[in-house]
């Protein structure tokens, strides 16, 4: 299997001379789900950050199917079938629900029949959203609004997902709802890279899992060798 | 008292002003909206549609509409300039955003001067109007209106209610209004920043043009002229609330009623006093503008 998502040795930081990332490694096998663990401030959002571009690295590599994309402009990034997801939402608040679907598929504009029908697919999949489709994205309940937030992202059509927290905030129900979710996307034949706290959850709909200690990485493997989940946990307290 | 006639007459005034500093404060606000620059030169842009129209109408000898569109043209291209060659080297090297508004703002004023002067040196400090774009003018239950100020009136609407369209309607309309909205999310879905940037500068420096060249009857063209609508429409803004360009056109009637009939009671020169104090007092009770608008600029929130 060849991998997807490609990071070598990545250094990135905010300020000069403080770096983040400290020379991180990662693989992310097609149509896996791909977890990035460990303990606050240790660099994972800013890994998913630099990968789709927010944030440009100062050493290291990132390939995407093979191509370089290091230090990639962000609205770049979409166009090779790459998504962000970032932790916070980022909707449009002042637009309607269909307004920000529409907007997701903004590589895509040219084709408003394509456009159209993949608004379709995400009311197949969020049936809530067609109901709530000329109301502003702002005044939906949270979980509506990461319905949005997905839905606006599935828009281009990305074969990856990088996904920020994706139950920050959201009550157990919809938390469990949320990971259902990211497993039938990777059933639809994508590769999803899931930073997470909810470590105990993360393991479970995960692959193949990456832990970060201070912007290094910790340890690795797939599933079955985190599942002693307590013991992870209890290691990082 | 004030006269049926001379109060009809005012309203009119009122009236065309307020379709002025609808086109001015539009782009203001949305400059400020969608990129965070406290645009200072806007003004400046204002007097170049002018300057533009008075040469194409009264030099050249083009036909009004023509003049006032090639002065759009000139305001969008200019706008663009401008963007590219401050404002976006600035924005590639700044990553601080604390101090992005003040450099910003001191870029804009320094703009205004440049190009004040640039104006001055190429024409010059005089006064260079026109008696009307179009002779005549109607009477209506003895009141005279000019048909210039008709058509002013009916550009700032047509203009407005065309951008207006543009920005809810178009694709690219709501990619302006998404970076607005949510920076983030507009890099997210694959908007490219530094287009939408340029383009939101030359359509509001557009806007300012029009205004500019719209009115030249009533506002000769010289080097200084954009101070005045600059300060009026920075009033109208901050009044409505920064961002909202919806209540506009209303923040702008009010402006232009408060100044207009303050010049006329109490004597020109005074009317700032009287609008300035509206909204200190506005201020005062609500901060976040007349119709309490959540709407700042992208960094705020």
């Amino acid at each position: 299997m060849i991998d997807l998502l490609k990071v070598e040795n990545l250094v990135v930081g905010y300020y000069e001379d403080i770096n983040i990332l400290q020379g991180v490694s990662l693989e992310a096998e097609r149509e896996d789900i791909t977890a990035v663990l460990g303990p606050n401030g240790v660099g994972k959002s800013t890994l998913l950050k630099t990968i789709c571009g927010f944030l440009t690295p100062s050493s290291g590599e990132i390939t995407f199917k093979g191509d370089s994309i290091s230090g990639i402009e962000p609205h770049k990034a979409i166009s090779k079938g790459l998504v962000y997801l970032p932790q916070e939402l980022t909707l449009f608040h002042r637009m309607s629900v269909k307004e920000n679907l529409q907007l997701g598929g903004w590589t895509i504009r040219g084709d408003k029949e394509l456009v159209q029908e993949r608004i379709e697919e995400n009311y197949e999949r969020f049936p809530i959203l067609r109901e709530k489709a000329d109301q502003s994205a702002g005044n939906l309940s949270g979980g509506q609004q990461r319905m949005v937030d997905l839905g606006r992202a599935l828009m281009s059509n990305p074969e990856m997902l990088l996904v920020d927290e994706p139950t920050a905030g959201l009550a157990p129900n919809l938390a469990g709802a949320m990971y259902d979710r990211l497993i039938s996307l990777s059933d639809e034949q994508r590769t999803i890279l899931l930073v997470d706290q909810n470590i105990r959850k993360a393991i479970e709909v995960s692959d193949y899992i990456y832990a970060l200690e201070l912007g290094k990485n910790k340890t690795q493997g797939p599933r079955e060798e985190f599942e002693d989940v307590k013991e992870v946990i209890k290691d990082w307290l | 008292m004030i006269s049926g006639q001379s109060l009809a007459s005012l309203l009119l005034s009122a009236i065309v002003r307020a379709g002025l500093y609808t086109l001015t404060a539009t782009g203001l606000s949305l400059i400020f909206g969608v990129m965070n620059v406290p645009n200072f030169a806007h003004g400046e842009l204002y007097m170049i549609g002018a300057y533009i129209a008075v040469f194409c109408f009264a030099g050249l000898n083009l036909p009004p509409l023509v003049a006032i569109l090639l002065a759009a043209i000139g305001g969008f291209i200019i706008g663009a300039m401008i963007e590219k060659s401050f404002f976006y080297p600035l924005r590639q090297r700044s990553k601080r955003r604390k101090i992005w508004i003040m450099n910003t703002f001191l870029v804009t004023v320094g703009l205004s001067l440049l190009l004040k002067n640039v104006i001055q040196a190429i024409a010059g400090t005089k006064y260079r109007g026109i008696d009307s774009y179009w002779q005549g003018g109607l009477e209506v239950a003895g009141i005279s209106i000019s048909v210039d100020r008709l058509v002013g009136v009916a550009i700032a609407a047509v203009v407005i209610l065309a951008f207006w369209l543009f920005l809810q309607k178009t694709t690219i309309g709501k990619a302006i209004r998404a970076t607005a909205q949510n920076e983030t999310g507009a890099k997210v879905v694959g908007i490219d920043l530094n287009n939408i940037h340029t383009l939101t500068f030359a359509l509001s420096s557009m806007l300012a043009s029009i205004a500019g060249a719209s009115l030249l009857s009533l506002n000769p063209a010289y080097p200084t002229m954009g101070l005045m609508p600059l300060f009026s429409s920075w009033f109208v803004v901050i009044l409505v609330g920064l961002g909202n360009i919806a209540a506009i056109p209303v923040g702008a009637l009010i402006i232009s009623l408060i100044e207009t009939f303050s010049a006329y009671s109490v004597g020109s020169g005074w009317q700032r006093l009287f609008s300035l104090g509206l909204i200190i007092i506005i201020l005062l009770f609500k901060p976040r503008g007349l119709f309490g608008s959540d709407v700042k600029g992208v960094w705020e929130r």
